[in-house]
């Protein structure tokens, strides 16, 4: 018997997946979740051999949920229409269906992903695509982070700045900082050229949430934040400043 | 292009009208000058005139086979003084010996052809140049005029085919998810589910059939969005909210058909985006001042500043579409406030023929 969830944020899909599964006696659906947040939190607490995703959910979407689980189980993915989606799903040998799907379809995927879960590294597919998504994903607009049993959407818009530290980063904000496992190079190309700077090797800053720049003592440079705390600016990262404020 | 005369009632009478006019002034010109008998003059004048009539409609193939575009002038000047000569040519002797046949007029024509021989090259060079003349025009107005309904063609179909771009496409997300939608509902809801396969049919009928830039009236267009919207609600069940605010003063508004879907749909995209729970879409629609002015405004995550009006290439395209039918830049107007993103669109009510579609 294999344990499954289902995560779709349409209730008519989720309707349909339950009733079809309802009908093969090898799955048992363990939970529902409309959305990312409370799929990480039941694959987490539950930790299911099997999870029939969702790609399109509001603002997690099933990429991302799955960037923030420890550990990886198999994944069948839905979607109704993503060519891209598709091309990786190939390229990775996972598993996925089109919405809407045949019972004889859902079968298939399900006895393959069945035959994989008892392999070592069943997962492995999955693995990559998630991390190739990640990286394929040009500029970023939000990120999340898990932190506890809670999960936190952090826009771009909220960053004050980035502070490198070993294998992480800290990414300050309006309501506190949380370490995100992510390099500083990560971040000084997905974030919008246009709203940030590394200013520093250490720091990534928001533009608009610099106040100051000044001179600190001959040719070193710091900068003022609004909220009155200082960083230190390289001599690198005071041409980039430069660059662009354009002065 | 056709014959001008041959294929043209009322020119042929203006034509007949002509040829006589002038061979009146020619029997009045030898009965006076030449004191001709009037038996001689008649007979010269009609003779000769209707040579010309007949050879004048043949005229017209020596210049529609050398227009002046198409031809050096030189070429054109040797050509036509040629034909000229042919012309001036079988008319005269055509005429001489003919009327040498005729029993009265015997020696005394013989003399009086001799002596108005200058003349009548002289009349009939002019004549010449005349027909020449008429049949250029004609031919210069007719390419003309096909210049113009060609470029007028051409302009319509680069404006068809910009609108026919911009047209929003069926979105293959939208289509499938509904089908999945009506997959489910056959499970404990046929009749629903029979439902919502009429009204998708509808909907997908309404989006193929309607050709870009033609005007509706509103409520036609506002129907369709409700059948939209009501497939919509079965896939998100409760988290979608719409509230409908429309003025009934609307009735006869006119707008281009499909420019509300893409807006609404957008709306409904950003809307759920980024809401866990319920969002609301709100459309409103009034009619004042000849325009209809119809807002659709959605909620959106406020910590996202500037996102939605960025990432908005379906409202690029609406903009767009309104610029090419109405000619106006400003009929379109994006505003974000307070959590909501909102999409104002005016549409003009007075037609390009004038006619004013808006009822007070």
């Amino acid at each position: 018997m294999v344990r499954a969830i289902i995560i779709d944020d349409e209730p008519p899909a989720r309707l349909l997946l339950r009733k079809y599964l309802e009908g093969l006696e090898d799955v048992q659906i363990v939970d529902e979740c409309e959305n990312g947040f409370e799929g990480v939190k039941a694959i987490n607490e539950l930790k299911p051999e099997l999870v029939f995703l969702d790609i399109e959910m509001p603002r997690l979407n099933g990429f991302e949920m799955l960037e923030l689980l420890d550990e990886l189980p198999m994944v069948i993915f839905i979607t109704a229409y993503d060519q891209y989606a598709v091309k990786a799903f190939e390229r990775h040998a996972v598993d996925y269906l089109l919405k809407p799907f045949t019972k004889e379809r859902l079968r298939e995927a399900v006895d393959r992903a069945k035959t994989m879960a008892g392999k070592p590294d069943g997962a492995r597919g999955v693995k990559k695509l998630v991390k190739e998504q990640q990286d394929k994903q040009d500029i970023i607009e939000r990120i999340a982070i898990k932190t506890g049993t809670k999960i936190r959407i952090i826009y771009t818009e909220e960053i004050h700045y980035i502070e490198a530290q070993d294998d992480y980063v800290m990414i300050y904000t309006d309501d506190g900082k949380y370490l995100k496992q992510k390099t500083m190079k990560y971040f000084e190309t997905h974030l919008p050229a246009s709203s940030f700077v590394r200013i520093h090797r250490s720091y990534i800053a928001r533009i608009d949430f610099i106040d100051q720049i000044e001179l600190y003592e001959k040719d070193a440079y710091i900068v003022k934040l609004r909220n009155g705390q200082t960083l230190p600016v390289s001599k690198s990262g005071y041409l980039r400043l430069r660059d662009a404020l354009r002065f | 292009m056709n014959h001008p005369i041959a294929d043209n009632r009322h020119l042929q009478i203006l034509y007949g009208l002509f040829w006589s006019l002038l061979a009146l002034m020619q029997g009045m010109f030898l009965y006076h000058f030449y004191q001709t008998s009037p038996w001689l003059a008649a007979a010269d004048a009609s003779v000769y005139m209707l040579f010309y009539a007949i050879l004048g409609l043949g005229l017209w193939y020596a210049v529609r086979f050398n227009e002046v575009e198409k031809n050096d002038i030189g070429n054109l000047i040797i050509t036509h003084l040629i034909t000229a000569s042919v012309t001036l040519t079988v008319v005269l002797l055509a005429g001489y010996y003919l009327l040498q046949l005729m029993p009265p007029v015997g020696d005394e024509y013989n003399a009086i052809f001799f002596k108005t021989l200058f003349w009548r090259v002289l009349a009939g060079l002019f004549i010449y140049m005349l027909l020449i003349l008429f049949y250029y025009l004609y031919v210069y107005y007719n390419n003309f005029m096909e210049k113009i309904t060609a470029e007028a063609d051409l302009k319509f179909s680069a404006r068809t085919a910009e609108l026919n771009a911009l047209k929003n496409q069926i979105n293959p997300h939208f289509l499938f998810n509904s089908l999945n939608s009506i997959s489910a509902l056959t499970v404990n809801d046929p009749d629903k589910a029979r439902d919502m396969i009429a009204k998708l049919s509808d909907f997908l009928r309404f989006s193929i059939s309607e050709k870009a830039g033609e005007m509706r009236r509103f409520p036609e267009e506002m129907e369709n969005m409700v059948k939209y919207l009501d497939i919509e609600r079965v896939r998100f069940g409760n988290r979608l909210q719409v509230v409908q605010d429309i003025s009934p003063n609307c009735e006869n508004a006119m707008l281009p058909s499909l420019i509300l879907q893409p807006v609404l749909e957008n709306a409904l995209k950003y809307g759920l985006k980024d809401a866990l729970g319920k969002t609301k879409v709100r459309i409103m629609a009034e009619c004042f001042h000849g325009f209809l002015k119809i807002q659709i405004e959605n909620d959106f995550h406020t910590k996202q500043k500037k996102k939605q009006a960025g990432e908005g290439i379906g409202l690029q395209n609406i903009s767009e579409r309104m610029k090419l039918i109405y000619g106006r830049s400003d009929l379109v107007v994006i505003k974000n406030e307070n959590g909501k993103f909102i999409v104002t669109l005016s549409f003009p009510q007075k037609t390009l023929n004038g006619e004013s579609n808006n009822h007070r």
